[in-house]
């Protein structure tokens, strides 16, 4: 029985010397980093050091170039994803809440739901040959996103665009769960949230982990995810300057002030 | 419990009410040929056909621009190749509608297809520029066809045929042209709110967003664009056979902006702006032209009036109304535009 305890869990995304340059500037130099299935991974540092951009290079929204020590790679789900475009790579099962939200505003709160929805049932392509952990991952529809963010329900008919900073990041939660991703990344989903609604997207995201999904979380503050994340990435100036689990972070307050504000 | 059962009871109300004036809008219109013959007007009969017409146009471009966010200002190109897809085989003696259809349906499905894949390899300006390009290439090319007209255009002496019926007969044409933009119509609101609709509108905004919710965004917006080519072609049948003529006219940039400003004036992506734009417009045009010689100048100056007050189409002029006069304020949260 504790034979299956020791064998490292499968990993779900995997970056391997991702370089990115932006216009001459060098954005990413040679990241590598890896997210295990079910497993909650922090990705932290200041702003301007290459966060959002990596997101992006993993959405193939932004073209990765080789490095110096050779082909930046990007893996999901064991397939290279790194020359694919935006829309397969969601199909694969990677769910996006991006930086400002970014909802549809012209769409109702509903159909911002359901246009995500369309994704279901293909957003895992071998569903049934996939981990166990991805294989029970609930399946997200719109009775389940309503009955975690009861608001949108309340607020189904009314314009996106109406809706409040916190309601619209609940928006961009449950929409990108409308797609069943298998990954879910989510960028500074916090930033200008009043701190109750911080609160409760924590606790969903909490929630999330705890039924198996695995997260990808970028921020600027630690304090909050020091006690939920397993893994830690620190980025300064599009590196990799820092890795490891909460309790090491805990016992390095130096790398708190490297790259992290609030912590 | 009550006040919610109150609530939709009165919303039901309201719907059936709204169906039954639309019904009865239907009903009044398809009795429009009626009229004519007992007020002796066939005049107005070619006017309303005029305005149906263009409207299934307009209904078409509403397709792209209102809900896809791409602005054509090559839509004309499609009018042309419908009107040039019937005065071409009847200057040839091929006077059956079916294959005129035939013909139409397939040119411009081709040629949006190609044209299309092309200019949506851009968006904003770039989009807007490729299109009156492609529109203005093909101007040229039936101002150089001498054997068909050139610039002086094609004469049609006979309508397109459908069995008995030809439509070179006003009231036959009419018909069938309101029976296409009902169904037009209707087809458009429910491509609005169907999964398409939304891939449409929301990548309107924000194309990367829509994508990386799995959506190939390219291919919708192919596909919108290649269905608003066919629609146009079909008014573009109908339009040649209302003038019994063709001509490279049909096809030129400003043939294209009337059809933007009907859209634009009705209330870009709302289901029945377009058609509410076509009445306007012509209405309005027919109006002036009558009273005065500077009725352009007129014209432009009600455009301008509506662009100023803040709406974004008569539609929208129209909800505002309909909130003041019911002296109620306006409903939060109502969908963009």
């Amino acid at each position: 029985m504790t034979v299956s305890n020791e064998i490292p869990p499968p990993k779900l995304l995997r970056l391997e010397n991702v370089t990115l340059r932006l216009d001459q500037a060098l954005v990413l130099d040679g990241v590598s980093l890896h997210v295990d299935e079910g497993e909650m991974v922090t990705l932290l540092g200041r702003n301007g050091m290459g966060k959002t951009s990596l997101v992006q290079a993993i959405m193939g929204i932004r073209r990765v170039q080789p490095s110096q020590d050779g082909q930046s790679q990007i893996w999901f789900a064991e397939q290279e994803i790194t020359r694919l475009p935006t829309h397969v790579i969601a199909k694969l099962g990677i769910g996006l809440v991006p930086e400002q939200r970014q909802i549809f505003p012209n769409l109702t709160v509903r159909e911002n739901l359901q246009v995500a929805a369309r994704v279901v049932g293909a957003a895992r392509p071998g569903r049934e040959n996939a981990p166990s952990e991805a294989a029970s991952l609930p399946i997200w529809d719109l009775a389940r996103v309503e009955e975690i963010f009861p608001i949108l329900r309340d607020r189904a008919r009314q314009s996106a665009a109406s809706l409040s900073g916190g309601e619209q990041q609940m928006l961009a939660i449950a929409r990108a769960l409308m797609t069943n991703p298998r990954l879910l990344i989510l960028d500074e989903v916090c930033e200008g949230i009043a701190p109750i609604i911080r609160q409760q997207i924590w606790q969903c995201l909490t929630a999330l982990r705890q039924m198996g999904m695995a997260l990808l979380v970028i921020d600027k503050n630690i304090a909050d995810l020091l006690d939920r994340a397993d893994r830690h990435y620190i980025l300064q100036k599009g590196q990799v300057v820092w890795q490891g689990n909460s309790q090491e972070l805990r016992s390095h307050p130096e790398m708190l002030e490297w790259g992290v504000a609030g912590g | 419990m009550s006040k919610i059962f109150y609530r939709s009871k009165n919303a039901a109300f309201a719907q059936t009410k709204l169906g039954a004036i639309l019904l009865l809008l239907i009903l009044l219109a398809a009795c429009l040929p009626l009229f004519t013959q007992w007020g002796d007007a066939p005049f107005v009969l070619r006017f309303a056909s005029r305005v149906v017409i263009l409207a299934l146009a307009a209904t078409a471009l509403n397709l792209i621009m209102g809900f896809g966010g791409l602005v054509s200002f090559g839509q004309a190109l499609f009018l042309g190749l419908g009107a040039y897809g019937v005065a071409i085989p009847s200057h040839l003696g091929f006077e059956n509608g079916f294959l005129h259809l035939a013909l139409v349906m397939l040119a411009s499905g081709v040629v949006g297809a190609m044209t299309g894949m092309i200019a949506l390899r851009t968006s904003g300006l770039g989009f807007i520029m490729i299109s009156l390009a492609f529109a203005e290439m093909f101007y040229y090319l039936f101002v150089g066809m001498k054997n068909f007209g050139g610039d002086d255009g094609l004469s049609i002496l006979a309508g397109s045929r459908f069995f008995a019926a030809t439509l070179a007969n006003q009231t036959f044409l009419y018909l069938m042209a309101l029976a296409i933009l009902l169904v037009a119509l209707l087809a458009c609101h429910l491509l609005k709110n169907a999964r398409f609709g939304m891939v449409l509108r929301g990548a309107a905004m924000n194309k990367m967003r829509m994508a990386s919710l799995g959506y190939d965004v390219r291919r919708y917006q192919i596909l919108a664009y290649v269905i608003a080519a066919m629609v146009t072609g079909i008014a573009g049948m109908l339009y040649a056979n209302l003038m019994l003529y063709a001509a490279p006219s049909y096809l030129a940039w400003p043939m294209s902006g009337n059809l933007i400003m009907m859209v634009v004036i009705g209330g870009l992506g709302t289901s029945i702006g377009p058609l509410l734009g076509a009445i306007l417009l012509l209405l309005g045009e027919e109006i002036l032209q009558r009273t005065t010689e500077h009725w352009m100048f007129w014209l432009g100056a009600m455009i301008l009036a509506l662009a100023l007050s803040g709406k974004t189409g008569l539609i929208d002029v129209m909800t505002a109304w309909r909130a003041i006069w019911q002296k109620a304020p306006l409903r939060l949260g109502q969908p963009g535009k």
